[in-house]
């Protein structure tokens, strides 16, 4: 595992909670798209892939509240974006302070527990995430 | 083109600097191409076809064999040395999706404009949205090798831009000058004082 200032590989552990039967692989990212952390059937580079696309995925969901809020009200926070594929889900959550969690599954995965699941690590997460250095600014000279 | 080796896949055991940048640039200038032939990974697309009824808004001065346009993102990565490892990310060149940006720019250190000598007009709105976040850029001049490329100083002076701002020529298409575009920019952002100015705030 490298250890570039983004990656924090020692979170993994509580990353692995979202493991549950039929769960794929999931992934930590920073608000910027780089991978944090993470876990599953999932190379190394297929993660910094996954991530740059959810970053991208968590972007066009954002610009999307402008068409779902009362234009009297301040701009809706942007809590999760689920897809549905003949072959599963990918299921994109806030994770404290400018982190996402990213979570493949297959379409036999029980959605109940699941999402509570996924609710609960992030919240662990969240509250680890709050010290999370600004990407690329610590170790560079 | 093609002779250099190609890039490890796999991040070796020691330090390493993340390095995030964009891509940008106007419609249909090479940016996904760019990404493609410098990343040591499979490349990631976001491509769709191209529809009738955009042909009125996206302009293809003639060119005439492109039929997918990036709607989201190309994303890559290019290890430059033992300690810098690039993180690229293309973005949308058409300005509608401009406010897609705001998550894609987060945390960059710098971006590549990639131009076209055709029409150097159509990166002038890429260039003003950098400015004003106060992002350090380059610039590269795509070479399709099918028209002359001016010298610089009038390149230079058609961008408006400050002497310490890189501008290299290079084809999109060739694995070498792409890497030496972006090594422009890696060195450029890394000597700006606006970084450290950010950093600190």
């Amino acid at each position: 595992m490298s250890t570039n200032t983004v990656r924090r590989p020692e979170l993994r552990w509580m990353l692995d909670d979202v493991l549950l039967p039929e769960v794929r692989s999931a992934v930590v990212l920073a608000r910027d798209g780089l991978v944090i952390t993470a876990t599953g059937e999932i190379s190394e580079a297929d993660a910094d892939r996954f991530a740059a696309c959810l970053a991208s995925l968590r972007g066009s969901s954002a610009a999307a509240t402008e068409f779902c809020g009362d234009s009297s009200e301040a701009q809706p926070a942007w809590n999760q974006t689920l897809i549905e594929f003949d072959t599963g889900y990918i299921f994109l959550i806030a994770a404290g302070p400018h982190a996402y969690m990213g979570v493949s599954t297959t379409k036999r995965v029980d959605m109940g527990p699941a999402t509570q699941r996924f609710h609960a690590v992030v919240q662990k997460l969240g509250t680890e995430l709050g010290t999370l250095p600004r990407s690329g600014d610590s170790d560079r000279s | 083109m093609g002779s250099e080796p190609s890039g490890e896949v796999y991040l070796p055991d020691t330090v390493r600097t993340a390095v995030k940048v964009l891509v940008v640039g106007p419609f249909a200038v090479g940016k996904s191409t760019f990404v493609n032939t410098l990343s040591e990974i499979e490349p990631l697309h976001t491509e769709e076809t191209m529809t009738r009824d955009g042909a009125v808004v996206d302009d293809l001065h003639g060119i005439t064999d492109k039929t997918t346009t990036t709607v989201a993102l190309d994303f890559g990565r290019r290890t430059l040395s033992d300690r810098v490892v690039l993180y690229m990310f293309g973005t949308p060149g058409q300005q509608r999706f401009l406010s897609m940006w705001e998550d894609l720019a987060h945390g960059a250190l710098g971006a590549l404009v990639l131009a076209d000598v055709a029409r150097l007009e159509d990166s002038f709105d890429v260039i003003s949205v950098l400015e004003d976040r106060g992002l350090p850029y380059g610039v590269a001049i795509n070479d399709f090798n099918t028209v002359e490329i001016p010298p610089h100083e009038e390149l230079r002076e058609a961008f408006d831009l400050l002497p310490e701002i890189p501008l290299v020529t290079c084809d999109a298409r060739d694995r070498s000058a792409t890497a030496r575009a972006m090594v422009s920019l890696v060195e450029h952002v890394l000597a700006s004082p606006l970084q450290h100015a950010r950093e600190s705030a």
